[in-house]
């Protein structure tokens, strides 16, 4: 304990060094969302004509309001909607598919056991791109194209989860699946009354990198989206840029970026509060 | 309650035979301790009578009823195991009705058998805390609660004391003795400590690698021990083993077993020795001498009597009724 405090406790003019080299740190990461914000809230004329304005402007509500209800193709809103409806489905559903995969690997012996693992273990080797040709073939001869479905079933078959669970589930004690047995639970009933609510500090964790991972998606969404009703929000910012010679509505574009960051930050602090509760609560 | 026949119970892991055929009758409301060594297959023998092990070949009758192929929850069977495998996210209350409530049994029942078995081992106290927040001691009692309110006909311990302090587990023995003789059931519990088996036993069963050696009253496996293995592994300090030969009038390469409080320390002994170092415990002394052939051999007297000084030559004696005599292959064969 001592040796710790030691550790954390700097004192002096090196507290202070610290400090400062973290604020230094803090404020470069953070400028580029600054001047997104600012210009977000200010008029295109002030954002063209140097100097770019350092502070906010008076234009937050028009500028928002106007990003939300019509944006430059379709409106954020929508675009916010499907990107929620994508990241959400995504991360769902592949902790639901993960953690039941893991068990079957784990807890059942059934032929071709191993070779069902490598299997599952193969597709971290093929991520979305590798295997977009097929896959958007599949995706495409289903009748997917622009829908929900299309968006999100591809993405939710990998490994790394399933990995995750697997290990997991590999120190939990044998006595606790044996005790269960004796109390008269049957596979599911220990699954849902023992495993799951063990492994919430995992899935706390998977949500949140899951829902990141399914709000970034670029490629695939662009790929099989052609409805601008159906675009998500990152592939939309980018479509928002004109071609040729339009002008860029620059303020709006802006909401819309600091638009798409809110919700995965939102996530993130929030999980992160049920995630150091785990942590706290966690076992042994 | 129930009786618990084994009939020629047999168990190998793939090829490797671990248990090898053991007969064994247990009475309705009996305390059976199984003990012996690590790996001679107490455990897997424990676990084959609990349904968390498949029976290789043999027969398992819990109240006279074949169970082999019966799943565990239909054996009218409870298990405390060794790290009491306790739900770690349930409170104390939830991990003794999680049973119940499986079973479909009404609320207000599991409640009132909670809150009674709680009285019973004194827990409670502590119904709304989680495993983690308890001490070993308590945790034990959880996982014993666990097992009684579901009033089963047989109790199955496995090492059930091994992770707490030498204290707490004198305390837990009792407590497990006067509990099991109080609600009356059948048990069948597992140890390697052979003073856990004697204490507790009405039988016990002292297994060597996958063989019941013997069967018996603690006190008359202790005093009439069948193979020199038995004799070495009930007793503390062991039996000492000589060999026949250095005793006139008996052949060699058969062995004989004293036990230490059966040895007596005289200027005239039958067998010459020097003292290599002595105990003294308290209540009683040990006495390790040395034997010309370079084997030791102990001694244990009373407090009271002189202490012989390490390096002294003294002589050793004992009662021929006290001496075993066992064959080559370890089997009794009488007295000397
Ligand atoms: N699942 C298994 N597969 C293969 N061998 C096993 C398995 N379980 C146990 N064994 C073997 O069976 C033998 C008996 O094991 P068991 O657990 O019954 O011993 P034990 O008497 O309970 O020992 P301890 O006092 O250390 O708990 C050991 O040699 C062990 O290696
Ligand atoms: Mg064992």
């Amino acid at each position: 304990m001592a040796e710790r405090n030691g550790m954390v406790e700097k004192r002096g003019a090196g507290l202070w060094l610290t400090h400062l080299g973290l604020i230094i740190g803090v404020l470069f990461i953070f400028f580029p969302i600054w001047l997104a914000f600012v210009a977000s809230t200010v008029t295109q004329a002030d954002i063209v004509r140097p100097p770019m304005p350092l502070l906010p402007g008076d234009q937050f509500f028009t500028n928002y309001g106007r990003a939300l209800t019509s944006g430059v193709n379709a409106p954020v809103a929508t675009m916010l909607l499907n990107s929620m409806a994508m990241a959400l489905g995504i991360a769902v559903g592949k902790i639901a598919i993960s953690l039941l995969s893991a068990f079957a690997i784990v807890y059942f012996r059934f032929p071709l056991r191993k070779l069902f693992f490598w299997l599952i273990f193969l597709t971290l080797m093929l991520p979305v791109e590798v295997r977009i040709v097929p896959t958007y073939e599949v995706i495409a001869n289903f009748g997917m194209l622009n829908s929900y479905q299309g968006l999100i079933l591809p993405l939710i078959a990998s490994a790394t989860a399933t990995f995750l669970f697997r290990q997991f589930f590999m120190t939990v004690p044998d006595e606790l699946a044996e005790a269960a047995r004796v109390d008269g639970a049957k596979p599911m009933r220990f699954f849902f009354d023992i495993l799951l609510p063990m492994s919430r500090t995992n899935i706390a964790a998977l949500f949140v990198i899951l829902f990141i991972y399914g709000w970034n998606q670029y490629l695939w969404p662009l790929l099989i989206t052609t409805d601008p009703d159906m675009n998500t929000i990152v592939m939309g910012i980018k479509q928002m840029f004109p071609s040729g010679d339009d002008t860029a509505d620059w303020p709006v574009i802006m909401a819309t970026s600091i638009l798409a960051m809110v919700p995965p930050v939102l996530v993130v602090v929030g999980m992160q509060r049920l995630f150091v509760r785990g942590l706290v609560e966690s076992e042994k | 309650m129930a009786t618990v026949t084994l009939q020629n119970v047999r168990k190998s892991f793939g090829k490797t035979d671990v248990i090898h055929g053991i007969d064994l009758d247990i009475a309705d409301g009996e305390f059976i301790v199984i003990v012996g060594p690590s790996g001679c297959g107490k455990s897997t023998l424990l676990r084959m009578v609990a349904g968390l092990e498949t029976v290789t070949s043999g027969e398992v009758k819990i109240g006279g009823r074949l169970v082999n192929d019966v799943e565990p929850m239909d054996r009218d069977i409870a298990m405390v195991f060794q790290n009491y495998a306790l739900y770690p996210h349930m409170s104390v209350f939830d991990n003794m009705a999680y049973g119940l409530k499986i079973a479909k049994t009404p609320r207000s029942e599991i409640e009132e058998r909670v809150a009674s078995a709680a009285e019973l081992l004194q827990l409670e106290p502590y119904l709304h805390r989680k495993p983690r927040e308890l001490s070993g001691g308590q945790r034990q009692r959880v996982a014993m609660g666990r097992a009684i309110v579901r009033k089963p006909a047989v109790f199955l311990f496995d090492e059930p004391l091994s992770n707490l302090d030498a204290k707490l587990r004198v305390q837990m023995r009792l407590e497990i003795k006067a509990l099991q003789r109080k609600l009356g059931v059948t048990a069948l519990y597992v140890t390697h400590d052979q003073v856990e088996a004697m204490t507790l036993a009405d039988r016990m069963v002292v297994m060597n690698s996958g063989v019941a050696d013997q069967i018996g009253k603690p006190l008359e496996v202790y005093a009439d021990p069948q193979t020199a293995f038995v004799g070495g592994f009930i007793g503390s300090p062991p039996t000492n083993f000589l060999n026949a030969g250095l005793i006139p009038g008996l052949a060699t390469g058969n062995t004989i077993g004293i036990r230490p409080e059966h040895l007596t320390l005289r200027a005239d002994g039958r067998l010459q020795t020097t003292v290599a170092y002595t105990e003294a415990l308290g209540a009683e002394t040990l006495i390790h001498c040395r034997l010309p052939d370079g084997n030791q051999i102990t001694a244990r007297q009373d407090a009271t009597q002189r202490i012989p000084a390490e390096g002294e030559s003294i002589g050793i004696t004992w009662n021929d009724g006290d001496a075993m005599l066992f064959d080559a292959g370890g089997r009794r064969t009488g007295q000397v």
